[in-house]
């Protein structure tokens, strides 16, 4: 699946203190010998332009029982103050660059990991630098910093929260996982965001946050010896603790037989919502799955929508399947139309898969592929978008299997497909819900 | 893959904006057309179910023909209609274009419209208006523009309002009246690609306007149906009882067009309230950071044109307990702008973040060509979108302030929410009429 067959072999770093892992596809990597911090480097033509990504090998699966949706909240604190924000008068953290100079700050976290990114001119690369190193280790977690924040983590939930489709994963996950962290969402329940305290948040960043558990990915207007340098002086005194970093090893329980979960409320929406079971990313079975959800579910030609949507019995479908480092559910949401039922649709669908033939699969895998040669060729001509794609990669821990998707994809037979589809929608593998709305409208 | 300078060059009704990547790969057009006419909501219905029946056959292939042509180079071809304005938007590969411009050849001059594909396309646009009428963020914003604006102007949101019969009613010749509108009308297109790619563009579009222009004749210049109203009440509310959170969305007209010497200086008064994306506006740092009342709060101007006025509006949601000290915060940021204007530290930082951001376009292929068409929709060339840092730094806070004070000083500011609004409906109502 890694395209490292295709990676230069390692060569002397430009810039002392620095291990050349390898380059694969024009992309280098590099680690900070004194501390294990990970540096991706990807020169774009950029006209001046940087973004730089650390990603956090820390989310969702990271957190216990009473404790959901940590990695979340903590993504959150780390645009507050640090010690030597408040020494300086500054209040807002790590927005005052943007407040400054309008560079484009975000984060955003995940199952796996826990993205921190900046896009901006060249002239800001060592102060965004300076930031993520201070911030790495020098938050204040103040409680006045937290309780607002805390509030708009509430406010983010409820507005999840009353989106059908978000009702019901959160609803599925649960019932899909016994034991895997996987089984509550990235935001967590409200009631443990409700209920957080400064010192599990403190506990929470001393644990993850650090060098050795980090990959800073640079694309743009930059050249390796620019950015080691760059990275040798602001990250080269941090120390990794020499404790490990702690990781929940959770086996889930085999499943046994479909699995079901109905979520009710007054709403003019009727939704069905098949998941299935998937194998780690960047697997060739994710990637399997990922092909075999498209042809059933993407685009105009796809089988569901021209059987299901063409035909009004459903108003919309999608399908939703994350790029997770263990084994995870992907869902495929169905809107129903009036005077449809859900047991009903389920079967049509069943139906379906077991009816394709390799003849029916053929055409839309070619399509699927072509699709996907052509977004490749996008992400291409941004360096935010390519660092937003590759860090999951980096995240799932085969950074160089993103330059090899196009022909992962393109190796992928009919055959596979109609197999993979077998598969995927047996009772065993599934877990079904129903977003069932009390107050029936219609047009 | 970089940016050279871009081009502009106009062939009969069509303003063509060249985006020039030398080695690009790809390509990414924007098409844009006026069809506006009187609003209705039979044209409301008729402009939705034309985005759809484009794409559902033409000339000799069937609607499956057309999208297995389509699919098979890899091409995405999104049609939309929006405030009246159609938008097309194309991307896909270097190596294909010559095909996919074929394709979209035909589609435009000869759409076949068939009744099956018709009676399909309505059934589905019934059953997702059903979705729509839970979606609050856009009630809320219907409900404000359908009190600033006529039902007879283009801002008129009728989505929320269409029933079986409007739908039901739209024939192929109401479609087909619909093309006669876009055949006569001045085209925009902007093209992201190589000077190879904008040829073949130029072409295609020149071609087919001389192929129209034998059986088509130029259509009047759209009516300038800003036909705006005194709303009539402070306070609108629509119930969704399924939702967390309620919508809003609160704002007024704004009397002037992006001609006028005020538009820019109140383009960056509105970025310091609440410029949207990011953490910079006051809105965003008051009320979210410090405050801790929501999680997004946002103010822009919108529809504001080169030959209509627009409107300005917050739009933000709250949880029901929250939502009164919510809205009393949104005011008294809103009120302290509109009073005491802004100073001269946010004034120095706003030219330093719009010029950022504005560097930051270029980094972006498709960013680029969508500031660019935007631009060229209004009339302004390259050159002017290229050009905005200079006219940002000659802004001034006595300019801004004075803009903020002369244009948004409505006696009545519209409060527009949808969501769980019921058991809050009297406090609502004693709110605004406190606020507004």
């Amino acid at each position: 699946m890694s395209n490292k067959a295709n990676a230069d072999r390692p060569t002397r770093s430009p810039v002392s203190g620095f291990q050349h892992i390898h380059t694969v596809a024009g992309i280098s990597e590099y680690r900070l010998r004194h501390n294990g911090l990970r540096i991706l480097i990807a020169p774009l033509p950029q006209d001046g332009v940087i973004t730089s990504n650390i990603t956090y090998h820390v989310g969702s699966r990271d957190e216990a029982r009473g404790e959901t949706g940590l990695a979340h909240m903590l993504e959150h604190m780390l645009f507050k103050p640090t010690v030597s924000d408040r020494k300086r008068g500054i209040d807002s953290g790590a927005m005052q660059l943007e407040r400054d100079s309008g560079c484009l700050i975000n984060a955003n976290t995940w199952r796996d990991r826990t993205n921190y990114y900046f896009s901006y001119p060249a002239e800001y690369f060592d102060d965004v630098l300076s930031i993520e190193a201070d911030r790495m280790y020098n938050l204040t977690l103040e409680p006045e910093d937290f309780l607002p924040e805390q509030g708009n983590v509430l406010s983010e939930f409820d507005m999840y929260f009353g989106h059908p489709e978000f009702a019901l994963s959160y609803a599925m996950s649960a019932t899909a996982f016994f034991s895997h962290p996987y089984g509550h969402e990235v935001i967590g329940h409200r009631e443990d965001i409700a209920g957080y305290t400064v010192e599990q948040l403190q506990r929470f960043y001393q644990a993850y946050y650090r060098p050795d558990n980090a990959t800073l990915t640079i694309a743009g207007d930059v050249t390796p010896r620019h950015a080691l340098r760059a990275v040798k002086q602001h990250f080269g005194e941090l120390e990794s603790p020499h404790t490990p970093i702690p990781r929940l090893t959770i086996t889930e329980p085999a499943q046994e037989g479909l699995r079901h979960v109905t979520v009710e409320r007054e709403s003019g929406t009727n939704l069905l919502a098949l998941g299935v079971r998937h194998a780690a990313f960047p697997t060739p079975e994710w990637y399997e799955t990922w092909l075999s959800l498209a042809v059933l579910c993407s685009g105009p030609e796809s089988i569901l929508q021209q059987r299901l949507v063409d035909t009004g019995i459903a108003s919309r479908i999608s399908f939703q399947l994350e790029p997770s480092r263990d084994p995870n559910l992907a869902t495929v949401f169905i809107t129903l139309a009036p005077g449809h039922t859900h047991t009903a649709v389920t079967d049509l669908v069943h139906q379906h898969i077991a009816e394709l033939t390799v003849a029916d699969i053929r055409p839309l895998v070619k399509k699927q592929v072509a699709h996907e040669l052509t977004e490749q060729a996008f992400l291409r001509t941004s360096s935010l978008d390519l660092v937003d794609e590759l860090a999951e990669f980096v995240s799932a821990g085969d950074w160089p299997a993103f330059t090899a998707v196009a022909e992962t994809i393109a190796a992928i037979t009919p055959t596979q497909v109609r197999q993979r589809l077998r598969t995927l929608f047996t009772p065993q593998h599934m877990v079904t819900g129903h977003f069932i709305g009390n107050n029936h409208s219609s047009v | 893959m970089s940016l050279t300078n871009p081009t502009q060059l106009q062939r009969e009704n069509t303003t063509f904006t060249h985006v020039p990547y030398a080695d690009a790969e790809v390509v990414y057009c924007r098409f844009s057309c006026d069809l506006q006419h009187h609003n209705s909501a039979a044209h409301a219905a008729a402009t939705l179910i034309l985005e759809d029946a484009l794409l559902s056959g033409c000339a000799h292939l069937t609607r499956e023909q057309f999208l297995h042509e389509l699919n098979k180079l890899g091409a995405t071809l999104v049609i939309n209609v929006d405030n009246g304005i159609f938008e097309m938007t194309l991307e896909c590969r270097t190596s294909v274009l010559k095909r996919v411009l074929r394709l979209i050849y035909d589609m435009l001059e000869s759409p076949t419209f068939s009744d099956n594909e018709l009676d399909r396309i309505k059934q589905l646009v019934r059953n997702t208006l059903i979705e729509y009428r839970e979606h609050t963020g856009a009630l809320a914003r219907d409900g404000l523009v359908n009190s600033l604006y006529k039902p007879t102007d283009r801002r008129y949101h009728y989505e929320s309002l269409l029933g079986a019969t409007e739908i039901g009613s739209i024939t192929d010749d109401t479609l087909r009246g619909l093309m006669q509108t876009l055949y006569g009308r001045n085209w925009t297109i902007t093209v992201g690609g190589s000077a190879q790619v904008f040829e073949q563009v130029v072409h295609t579009f020149s071609r087919l306007h001389r192929s129209l222009a034998d059986t088509h004749s130029a259509e009047a210049a759209p009516p300038t149906t800003h036909e705006r109203r005194v709303p009539t009440k402070s306070l609108l509310t629509q119930s969704v009882a399924s939702k967390q959170n309620i919508d809003f969305s609160i704002g007024a007209h704004i009397p002037i067009t992006i001609t006028d010497q005020a538009y820019l200086p109140l383009q960056v008064g509105l970025a310091i309230l609440g410029k949207v994306g990011g953490f910079t506006g006051r809105l965003m740092s008051v009320i979210r950071e410090k405050e801790g009342l929501t999680y997004g709060i946002y103010a822009r101007s919108e529809t504001v044109s080169a030959h209509e006025y627009g409107y300005w509006r917050i739009f933000t949601f709250f949880s029901p307990e929250q939502c009164a000290t919510g809205l009393r915060a949104t005011f008294r940021e809103l009120r302290d702008w509109q009073r005491n204007g802004v100073t001269q530290d946010e004034v120095t930082r706003f030219q330093t973040i719009l010029t950022t951001q504005h560097t930051l376009v270029f980094a972006s292929l498709k960013r680029t060509v969508n500031a660019m068409h935007g631009y060229a929709v209004q009339g302004r060339s390259p050159h002017d979108f290229i050009t905005l840092p200079s006219r940002l730094a000659a802004v001034t806070k006595a300019t801004i302030n004075e803009s903020i004070y002369t244009h948004l000083q409505p006696k009545r500011v519209v409060i527009s929410a949808a969501g769980p609004v019921q058991s809050r409906q009297r406090e609502l109502v004693q709110l605004a009429s406190e606020l507004s």
